[in-house]
């Protein structure tokens, strides 16, 4: 008898063992959650990432330039020393990585509504990362793999469009008894699928516009055009929060260890954007891009010469215009962008009637949005625009397209695509300062992030090439692909 | 058994509205995050010993763990030790009298060391931004976590003579550390920024002496000495997936030296930038003079010293004592970072002497036919040779140093014991001690001993910021006096 309690005693002595030793499960943080606590991660960090490319774009593009003319970055297009470049986490692990997350538990409870806007935003924000880093990883994200293959940009192409295709099913499929997307969870629409269905179409657009794919660009911006809302992300008027602060605002916030401050405070116009936006002596929308200066004037730099020995109180404050207000809205892609999309791909498809139209309604709405549309009309009669679809010519579609994309990333995707011809872009000229190992070659994407992918995954970077200086003045595959502008 | 329960709710914001309320409720952006750490270990341990004659000693241990913060299969390891001793000196003691003991010993021991714990699945975390809510944690899971093992081998001989006036402890080792776990960053491509990881293996081996020595021993008068030195070698032999270095968290001072370890490298050594150099190791000299700087960072120190030594001698007179402690190393490599700050500013001394002076490299200038004469071209020390030549080669801030510091001096008196036994005191002793009186060294800036983000400075295996000196501020010399009362 007392061998057998001994016995039975020892028995629950291991059973109990294994419930003890079982506490290794998070208790303040959850696996899984419903879809709509995961979507305003998504969308904010969405912002962070079209804001993190502008701040560095708009100077390779010449909008903007700094006052020194000797930064390593945007004036030498020196990565040497650069340690982080955000542009890759913000897409594998912020935007997308939340996104894919937020795509698996609406699945699992079969939210078609939010399967669709999570693939919309995974699929842009892959969109935007391989615009500025070319080839990457694609097939074996999400994996656990430390050292996934580098895939090429046509197959990272294949697989955004497939995301694509399957966001609209998604959404198409979308009914009532969805779980609730409202304006709490969802900032930019409020839910509204059918604003999301022509985001969706939208992205399409930009996606068969780098290609050159004209013809389908035309669809797509049909479709787009239908239930077309601006994708905008809002900010707060006085939040009690960084976080709640436009990146591009005068305040500079920096919500967050990894998001660095804007550099438009070291920065004044361009010359080639200042020319653009003054053209036959029109400076409506230069004011509202920007505010007045300590000496209310207007002088600009071209990009490397610095301000030599201009005074600081001789430019415009880049701070205070329509983008960069704290309370500015980040806008993922605008208006504008959709009009002048069809204005392109109307004109190169040789419909010059429907480029024509396509191409004032994207002025007219640049001055809507920038709230001056009482100063369009004087505008649309100068010498600065086409009048009429026969005087119509390409670089005066893209010039009001560069204008109109102030600070956003898009604006170096055409530029590249239109392999920076000074007769597209009308008086572009190289930067005083890049280094002369590029041998007068432009910038032409990033350098993959120096914190990680160098150290972790060092074969594929040795495979790429992406180890060589010259590696940023290397096309990415739609731009080797693409010989426009020559 | 053992539970382990840690309850951690962080507070942290950024700007202070009111700037002198040094208050969390004065703060902008505050965030708030709970953290609830639980880890339970359960362990099993026997320990058997065999002794023959008092001459042969062996033991056996074994233990065997479980822990919570393993995967279940990997749940349970086992680590057993062996040890072997002969006193030898059982044989000899007739025939060798002033050997009066004399022990060699061999061991063997391996130990295992679970994991960090909630570690095995990647769970969401705050969300602190317009919406709030939830995103995906940093930290990726890793289901397939394993313990950490740590093998030593170490065989030591232990001798003492004249009936322990002199003894000599010397001491050989191997240790080597398999599937190290640590927690570093991964590619994002996983979904995640860190993930703790079955890591790199780390082989250390050395040699440990201690001499002890009592000179004099009489009733009045005492002297005894203690020396010891020891010399270690690190290795790091493996790292996981392609990675092939792995750069200390905190030690990262500069792009062209910083802190860091590499496969087949010295646990603790300092990767960076050199001249190129010819076959021979001579520096490179281009045509107009200037030496040519090789931007490859690749290993080009070992802030570990070769040698590390102590030496205490401590003198009894009746009631009074006296000991003074010297320590020091030999051959440690630091990453002087002060002094190539010191250069960016223009204020590093070494400029007095070469600044704007005509100098001429030692160094060979290639030939077209691929052979090498001596340089003989002069340059001026400008400039612009300091910061775009000199500052861009890391062996130029890297000191091969030694140094030897008297780490204290003490005079201690007792007082006579019919005074302690007045107030009932066993003892009554008040003493005068000054520490870091002097420090001998080649170093050039402060203090070669630094360790600027300390032993948790991030790395394999914890290998921390010895060896980077980061305006480091020297070890403080410091007089103590006290006052002790023993009951």
């Amino acid at each position: 008898m007392k061998k057998l309690i001994i016995l039975i005693a020892i028995g629950f002595f291991f059973a109990s063992c294994e419930k003890f030793l079982d506490v290794n499960t998070s208790q303040d943080t959850p696996e899984k959650s419903s879809p709509n606590y995961l979507l305003p991660a998504v969308l904010s960090d969405m912002s962070i990432a079209v804001y993190e490319q502008g701040d560095m774009t708009a100077f390779f593009t010449q909008q903007v330039a700094t006052t020194t003319g000797s930064t390593s970055v945007r004036d030498r297009w020196d990565f040497r020393g650069v340690t982080r470049v955000g542009s890759w986490r913000r897409n594998y692990y912020d935007v997308a990585g939340n996104a894919n997350k937020m795509i698996e538990f609406a699945e699992a409870e079969g939210s078609q509504n939010y399967i669709g806007v999570g693939k919309i935003m995974k699929a842009m924000s892959f969109l935007m990362a391989t615009d500025v880093f070319g080839d990457m990883p694609v097939l074996q994200i999400y994996t656990g793999i430390y050292n996934p293959t580098y895939d090429t940009q046509e197959i990272v192409y294949g697989e955004i469009n497939r995301w694509l295709d399957e966001a609209i099913v998604a959404l198409e499929s979308s009914t009532p008894t969805d779980r609730k997307m409202d304006e709490l969870s969802d900032r930019v629409y409020k839910g509204n699928v059918q604003n999301w269905l022509a985001l969706a179409h939208a992205v399409k657009a930009r996606y068969y516009l780098h290609l050159n794919d004209f013809t389908n660009v035309l669809l797509q911006v049909e479709k787009a055009k239908l239930n077309w809302k601006e994708p905008a992300f809002a900010y707060l008027t006085n939040p009690e929060n960084s976080w709640g602060k436009n990146l591009f605002g005068p305040s500079r916030p920096v919500p967050n260890w990894d998001i660095y401050a804007n550099s438009l405070s070291t920065a004044a116009t361009g010359t080639f954007f200042m020319k653009a936006v003054t053209a036959a002596d029109d400076s409506s929308r230069l004011y509202a891009l920007t505010s007045p200066g300590k000496n209310k004037k207007y002088a600009s730099i071209h990009t490397g010469e610095g301000r030599g020995i201009t005074s600081l109180d001789d430019y415009a404050n880049l701070y205070d215009g329509f983008w960069t207000k704290d309370d500015s809205p980040i806008i993922y892609l605008t208006t504008e962008e959709v009009y002048f999309m069809e204005a392109e791909a109307a004109f190169q498809t040789n419909d010059k009637a429907r480029a024509y139209t396509a191409y004032i309604n994207g002025i007219k709405a640049n001055f809507t949005k920038l709230g001056i549309s009482d100063k369009v009309d004087a505008y649309l009669a100068t010498s600065a625009v086409a009048q009429s679809s026969a005087a119509l010519t390409l670089s005066q579609i893209m010039m009001q397209k560069y204008i109109a994309l102030y600070l956003q990333p898009e604006a170096w995707a055409d530029m590249r695509r239109y392999n920076y011809s000074a007769n597209v872009y009308t008086g572009l000229q190289y930067p005083v300062n890049a280094l002369a190992v590029y041998e007068g070659k432009w910038i032409q994407r990033l350098p993959y992030d120096p914190e990680t992918e160098y150290k972790y995954n060092p074969k594929e970077i040795e495979r790429l090439g992406a180890k060589e200086q010259t590696w940023i003045v290397k096309k990415i595959w739609w731009v080797e692909n693409s010989n426009l502008g020559n | 058994m053992q539970a382990d329960k840690t309850l951690r709710t962080s507070t942290d914001g950024t700007q202070f509205l009111n700037p002198d309320l040094l208050s969390i409720n004065n703060l902008k952006d505050v965030k708030v995050t709970q953290a609830t750490s639980m880890r339970r270990v359960i362990g099993v341990f026997g320990d058997l010993k065999f002794d023959y004659k008092g001459m042969l000693i062996l033991g056996l241990t074994a233990r065997n763990d479980w822990s919570s913060t393993l995967p279940i299969e990997n749940r349970s390891f086992f680590y057993p030790s062996y040890s072997f001793g002969f006193i030898f000196s059982e044989l000899t003691k007739d025939l060798f009298k002033p050997l009066s003991f004399g022990k060699a010993r061999v061991s063997f021991a391996r130990v295992g060391k679970d994991a960090p714990a909630h570690k095995l699945t990647q769970t969401l975390e705050q969300y602190f931004g317009l919406g709030e809510g939830w995103k995906n944690g940093r930290f990726a899971g890793n289901p397939n976590l394993k313990p950490e093992i740590t093998q030593e081998f170490e065989a030591g001989l232990d001798l003492r003579f004249f009936v322990g006036r002199l003894s000599l402890d010397a001491t050989y080792y191997t240790r080597t550390s398999f599937d190290q776990i640590i927690t570093p960053r991964v590619t994002p491509v996983t979904g995640a920024v860190l993930q703790t990881v079955n890591s790199g293996s780390v082989e250390n081996k050395g040699l440990e002496f201690l001499v002890t020595g009592i000179p004099i021993k009489k009733q009045n008068f005492e002297w005894r000495i203690t020396a010891n030195a020891f010399g270690n070698r690190s290795k790091l032999t493996k790292l996981f997936g392609d990675l092939v270095e792995f750069p200390v968290t905190y030690g990262q001072v500069s792009l062209i030296a910083y802190a860091s370890s590499s496969l087949g490298q010295p646990l603790f050594s300092i990767m960076g930038t050199d001249y190129q150099r010819t076959e021979e190791g001579d520096v490179i000299v281009d045509a107009e003079g200037l030496p040519v700087v090789n931007s490859t960072n690749q290993y080009i120190g070992n802030r570990e010293p070769k040698v590390r030594f102590g030496l205490t001698n401590y003198f009894r007179y009746k009631n009074l004592g006296f000991t003074i402690l010297f320590d020091g190393a030999i051959d440690a490599d630091i990453l002087n970072f002060t002094s190539l700050s010191l250069l960016s500013s223009g204020q590093n001394a070494m400029l007095t002497e070469y600044r704007n002076k005509e100098f001429i490299f030692k160094g060979k200038v290639a030939q077209p036919d691929g052979s090498y004469i001596d340089n003989t071209t002069p340059i001026i020390l400008d400039y612009s040779y300091f910061i775009n030549n000199y500052a861009y080669v890391g062996t130029n801030f890297v000191e091969k140093t030694s140094w030897l510091r008297a780490r204290t001096v003490s005079l201690e008196y007792f007082l006579p014991k019919a005074v302690a036994s007045k107030i009932k005191a066993s003892d009554i002793s008040v003493n005068l001690g000054a520490n870091n009186l002097f420090l001998l060294t080649n170093y050039s800036s402060g203090d070669p001993e630094v360790n600027s983000a300390g032993p948790n400075g991030g790395g394999a295996s914890g290998a921390g910021t010895m060896g980077v000196d980061n305006f480091q501020v020297p070890t403080a010399r410091t007089l103590t006096f006290g006052f002790n009362v023993k009951f």
